[in-house]
């Protein structure tokens, strides 16, 4: 299970760095530009509602930056995707540690909690929550929060597993408190896990969260996308989506790939 | 000894007893609320029950398991194929890496399903493509990694016994790289019936997704649960009798085992 924290781990760079660097760079950029250029060309050919050009596009984000409503919007999402997580991560981190601290819980979260909150469907939370809360913002929360659950506890416990026993007893040696042997000893060694399970967190709490806007929120910027598409609005689709990937990609490079690279060097992570 | 079985009475009776105490809490609460907000076990249970006789329930259910196998396996080919292009090349390896897999890893679902219907209007194929679509990064990631975790010396050794290229990927590659295939199986599998239904949502007349949607929109939340419970079960038998077994058969420790 503790797979799935594969897919928040940083991808080393490519594997002989000495043919160039600077020439891998260029054929980047290339492809960058070869996809635009191909978009491009095949939406002359093509009606616009089903592709815009780049053109039409850029210059629908250029109106947005102007437009406070999209800010506003985006704003509304970023707040449920961070309560969603921050919520998700406070109930996951207290199945995990529970799970460690008494035993007799264990079989009951690794084995009977975890697994369902693992299998049940997104969007059996979503249109139950639906149910219960009506449309806003409380059901997006609640729907995203347990989707996420379940990736915080794996996470987690993967790391309490991992806990070097002798480490531990190192710990006990020195200090009789539990809760200073938590703060100072604990804590710190699964700061790796708490960060691959927040960074997993972001990627799928962005992707459900448009989801769950979309069907059972009242703002957002899910909640635009569905208005855009009924008035087949295939511009601010496109506008919208490519803002999410600008966000999302300069969150991923610039804050999760760095701190990853820091963590990895302090830890000794290979 | 004796402290580690108690644990594990304990450990059983908290953990069937938690799972009893929730259903009958469950029902207690079902007891005042009508049933379009919380529906009663017996009144989910009947729901989840008709899905065993009711032709017309097992052919939602039949299609949506037949789209996403295609989607599981198409992706996790695409997959593959794309993750043997890297590891012979480096510029590939950082196409995949710097664009292909940003993109994708943050290209919202819901972006692909309104896209998916946009583009190729309702149909099965355009539930498998938006499907595909939303599992692809998973799988992508995990191929990569397995085949950038192959033991260069194991691979040369391969090439010493055989030349035929074939042989040598079903005999050495491939189950060098089976660990991280079958984990990213796993993962995709689970992502697709719990996210990916939402392609279901927007693209189809038919699957679960569809059916949960009918029941959403009629307020009949005993077949929201019912579908739930569905999935959950069918992610569960799935996971224990084919992916798990695949999983354990190709671990590192295969060849220590037997």
């Amino acid at each position: 299970m503790s797979s799935v924290g594969t897919t928040g781990r940083a991808v080393p760079a490519g594997l002989t760095p000495s043919r160039g660097p600077a020439r891998r760079a260029w054929i980047l950029h290339g492809f960058t530009v070869a996809v635009l250029a191909v978009w491009w060309i095949y939406s002359q050919f093509v009606p616009a509602y089903q592709l815009p050009g780049p053109v039409a596009v850029a210059r629908r984000m250029a109106a947005f930056v102007y437009d406070p409503l999209l800010a506003m919007q985006l704003g509304i999402s970023l707040a449920h995707a961070t309560s969603a997580i921050l919520l998700a991560f406070v109930i996951g981190a207290a199945l995990a540690f529970s799970a460690h601290f008494v035993p007799a819980t264990r079989l009951l979260i690794d084995s009977r909690t975890t697994p369902f909150l693992n299998a049940f469907s997104g969007i059996g939370w979503l249109f139950l929550g639906i149910l219960w809360f009506g449309i806003d913002s409380t059901t997006v929360v609640f729907a995203v929060t347990m989707i996420l659950i379940p990736f915080a506890t794996i996470n987690l416990r993967a790391g309490l597993i991992e806990l070097d026993a002798e480490l531990m007893e190192l710990g006990r040696s020195l200090t009789r408190a539990p809760a200073r042997r938590f703060a100072k000893l604990m804590l710190p060694m699964l700061v790796p896990y708490m960060f691959a399970a927040l960074r997993i967190s972001f990627g799928v709490a962005w992707k459900v969260t448009l989801t769950a806007e979309l069907f059972g929120g009242n703002a957002g910027v899910g909640y635009m996308l569905n208005v855009a598409r009924q008035e087949f609005d295939t511009e601010t689709i496109f506008a919208v989506i490519l803002f999410i990937l600008l966000f999302v990609a300069c969150a991923e490079v610039f804050v999760f790939r760095p701190l990853q690279r820091r963590l990895d060097r302090r830890y000794g992570i290979d | 000894m004796t402290e580690a079985v108690r644990t594990r009475v304990v450990g059983h009776g908290l953990a069937e007893g938690a799972v009893l105490l929730a259903v009958v809490g469950w029902w207690l609460t079902a007891r005042g609320l009508p049933s379009f907000v919380l529906p009663s076990p017996p009144e989910v249970a009947t729901a989840v029950a008709r899905f065993g006789v009711d032709p017309a329930l097992l052919y939602h259910l039949g299609v949506s398991f037949a789209r996403v196998a295609a989607a599981v396996a198409i992706a996790m080919t695409l997959a593959v194929g794309l993750a043997m292009m890297a590891k012979s090349s480096a510029t590939v390896m950082a196409l995949l890496e710097q664009r292909v897999l940003i993109v994708l890893n943050s290209f919202p679902s819901v972006g692909w399903a309104i896209l998916g219907v946009v583009w190729f209007d309702v149909s099965n194929l355009t539930v498998i493509f938006i499907e595909i679509a939303i599992i692809l990064p998973f799988c992508l990631t995990n191929a990569l990694e397995g085949f950038r975790n192959i033991d260069p010396e194991l691979e040369e050794m391969g090439a010493s016994f055989s030349r035929s290229r074939l042989r040598r990927f079903t005999r050495v590659t491939l189950p060098l790289v089976m660990p991280f295939l079958a984990a990213g199986l796993r993962i995709s599998f689970g992502i697709c019936w719990k996210i990916a239904l939402v392609a279901e949502l927007f693209g189809a007349q038919s699957g679960l997704g569809y059916l949960m949607l009918q029941a959403q929109s009629t307020a009949n939340a005993a077949m929201v649960f019912a579908c739930c419970f569905v999935i959950v079960i069918v992610v569960f038998a799935v996971d224990r009798l084919a992916l798990a077994p695949l999983a354990r058969a190709y671990s590192k420790n295969q060849g220590v085992a037997s």
